[in-house]
């Protein structure tokens, strides 16, 4: 399993093995930072998904500053262990897929879920961002093969949310470009 | 609400750009094939350099050349006897290992390590690592190199671990081995796979992964059979597969485990006990291997060569590439060894230590061969290195 993991994340990642977590001696599939990411979108995209946040400006100013850490981490213009490798991956994986989320959870109506969760919805929201940022490294650090395995398919689950959220945004896009083309195409009304 | 849709929109499109930036920025570091590194010798010294040969600008340029001298008295040159080159995972920096030491030195059990900047201005380092007791073994198989850290076996049961960017030079015993533990670099520098006979010839061997962090070893499989040969020896990336030649003096035949169960077996046809492998790589869909050979007619000469050989029934497939070239001493094929390009579709091979242990080794043989391996008659490119007025010879 691992193995074809591994071909498909090369497509995405650089897999230097320097770099990369291997649990029981397991090689994860792709880089730590990538790991993080992954798995970060993973969680996240549930996340939205289930308790439905309320994206508000302070939110999103939020998930900007995530997105921005990215810059000094990713650029390597700051030294950097394995533990904050991974950590900046899972804080570029929540704001992307916030992101990425935006547009289409206008679409989905966030209403309904954040009945169930109300005003709780945000708050529950962090603290799992929090746990994530503690056991994603704890569990790659210590864990054994089973680590390997579940870190894998966390990043794999990932890779998925990302891929759809992508195809949904092209999709969002193509129709909006239709609707202009048909307002376009449209006769004017004489005055 | 025009005004949050529009919000929402541009911030998506933020995100998806943030995404593409990272994910080119990750993928950009990986070798990417172009270029080859071979031992080739130094006109004006005679020693033995590291070469680099670009295939899209089709030259060669030196790129390292430690000297070392024969005597205090003569000042003959001699140069590192044999020096062994691996590009990092990076594609950006290139890690030789050499002798450290001339013939007279006090110094015998040192090793030379470099780490060569490549596209870059940047520092070269040079590092020493002391006590290497059988410093011509650390060469007969690639580098271990695993991310930036390279390993050296410095005793039967003890290892080195040098640390590229730091410097730092950890040491390590296992001491729970029973036998001499061999180091293999994964393809790719993907970690270190380890082999551990048992006290005898005829005991177990276990094949793993060693933790580049803790030294720990994760066994991938028993091997009930008896290795001939360690340097014909080829696995995949996740050390599922292992292929060896196995047998007594008179055969050849090959193995193939995959998580420790036979999954192919043949005889390799030895030609009377005329034919040597130098070392394997296994094919990199998995169905075959590629192996240099040697083989003679019962004449003062050698044949040197690549062969396929598949995982079937179908016959190896043999490219003859230096024909029929004197030799007076021992076999020497370990030092025609070939490395296969990461897209599998070019092997390298170059002759340089043959023509340091044949007096009579012809100028026209020595060369870095490159078989492009996609092409139906793995069409050969010869690139000539030119031989010194005077050549050294082997010191180890």
């Amino acid at each position: 399993m691992l193995e074809t993991l591994a071909h498909w994340f090369a497509a995405v990642c650089g897999q230097d093995p320097g770099h990369t977590w291997a649990p029981g001696g397991m090689l994860l599939p792709c880089c730590q930072r990538c790991t993080g990411l992954y798995a970060g979108a993973g969680m996240a995209a549930l996340l939205h998904l289930w308790v439905r946040p309320k994206l508000s400006g302070r939110f999103l100013e939020t998930h900007g500053v995530f997105l921005v850490v990215m810059a000094p981490f990713g650029f390597h213009w700051v030294a950097q262990g394995p533990a904050l490798r991974t950590l900046s991956g899972v804080l570029f994986g929540f704001a992307v897929v916030t992101f990425l989320w935006l547009p289409l959870s206008q679409r989905a109506g966030e209403q309904a879920s954040r009945l169930v969760w109300g005003r709780h919805s945000v708050w529950f929201y962090f603290v799992i961002l929090g746990a994530m940022l503690v056991l994603l490294p704890t569990t790659a650090m210590l864990g054994g093969a089973f680590a390997a395995y579940v870190l894998s398919g966390l990043a794999f689950w990932g890779a998925l949310a990302l891929v759809a959220l992508g195809v949904g945004e092209v999709s969002l896009g193509l129709l909006g470009v239709l609707r202009l083309f048909r307002r376009l195409a449209r006769p004017r009304l004489q005055p | 609400m025009k005004k949050r849709k529009t919000r929402n929109t541009a911030l998506a499109l933020v995100g998806m750009v943030a995404l593409s930036i990272y994910i080119l920025a990750c993928t950009s570091f990986s070798p990417d094939d172009s270029k080859v590194l071979y031992p080739a010798f130094d006109a004006p010294s005679g020693a033995i350099g590291l070469a680099v040969y670009d295939r899209e600008a089709r030259g060669s340029e030196m790129l390292f050349l430690p000297l070392a001298y024969q005597s205090k008295d003569t000042n003959v040159v001699t140069a590192p006897s044999i020096l062994r080159a691996e590009w990092l995972a990076n594609g950006r920096d290139i890690v030789v290992a050499y002798s450290a030491a001339g013939e007279n030195s006090s110094d015998q059990d040192g090793l030379g390590v470099a780490l060569i900047p490549w596209g870059a201005r940047k520092p070269i380092k040079i590092f020493r690592v002391p006590q290497i007791k059988e410093a011509g073994e650390v060469f007969l198989a690639p580098l271990c190199v695993a991310g930036e850290r390279v390993f050296l076996r410095t005793s039967n049961k003890e290892v080195a671990r040098l640390d590229l960017r730091t410097g730092a030079l950890t040491g390590h015993e296992f001491e729970d081995a029973k036998g001499e533990v061999a180091l293999y670099p994964a393809p790719d520098g993907a970690g270190v796979f380890y082999f551990e006979p048992g006290d005898k010839p005829e005991e177990k061997t276990v094949f793993g992964r060693l933790n580049p962090n803790d030294f720990s070893r994760t066994p991938s499989m028993v091997i009930t059979n008896q290795i001939r040969d360690q340097s014909v020896v080829a696995y995949d990336k996740t050390g599922r597969i292992l292929a060896f030649l196995c047998g007594g003096e008179k055969t050849n035949d090959l193995l193939v485990l995959r998580d420790g169960q036979p999954i192919f077996a043949r005889s390799l046809d030895t030609r009377g006990q005329q034919r040597n492998f130098g070392n394997a790589i296994l094919a990199a869909n998995g169905k075959g291997l590629w192996a240099t050979f040697q083989q003679t007619k019962g004449t003062n000469t050698m044949s040197y060569g690549l062969m396929e050989i598949p995982f079937s029934d179908a016959p190896p497939r043999e490219l003859v590439l230096i024909n029929e070239a004197p030799v007076e001493g021992e076999p020497s094929v370990f030092y025609f060894q070939a490395a296969i390009s990461h897209d599998g579709k070019t092997a390298a091979v170059s002759s340089t230590y043959l023509a340091c242990t044949e007096k009579e080794f012809k100028p026209a043989d020595c060369a870095l061969f490159l078989v492009d391996l996609s092409d139906a008659k793995w069409k050969v490119t010869k690139v000539p290195i030119p031989l010194p007025a005077e050549r050294t010879n082997f010191m180890h």
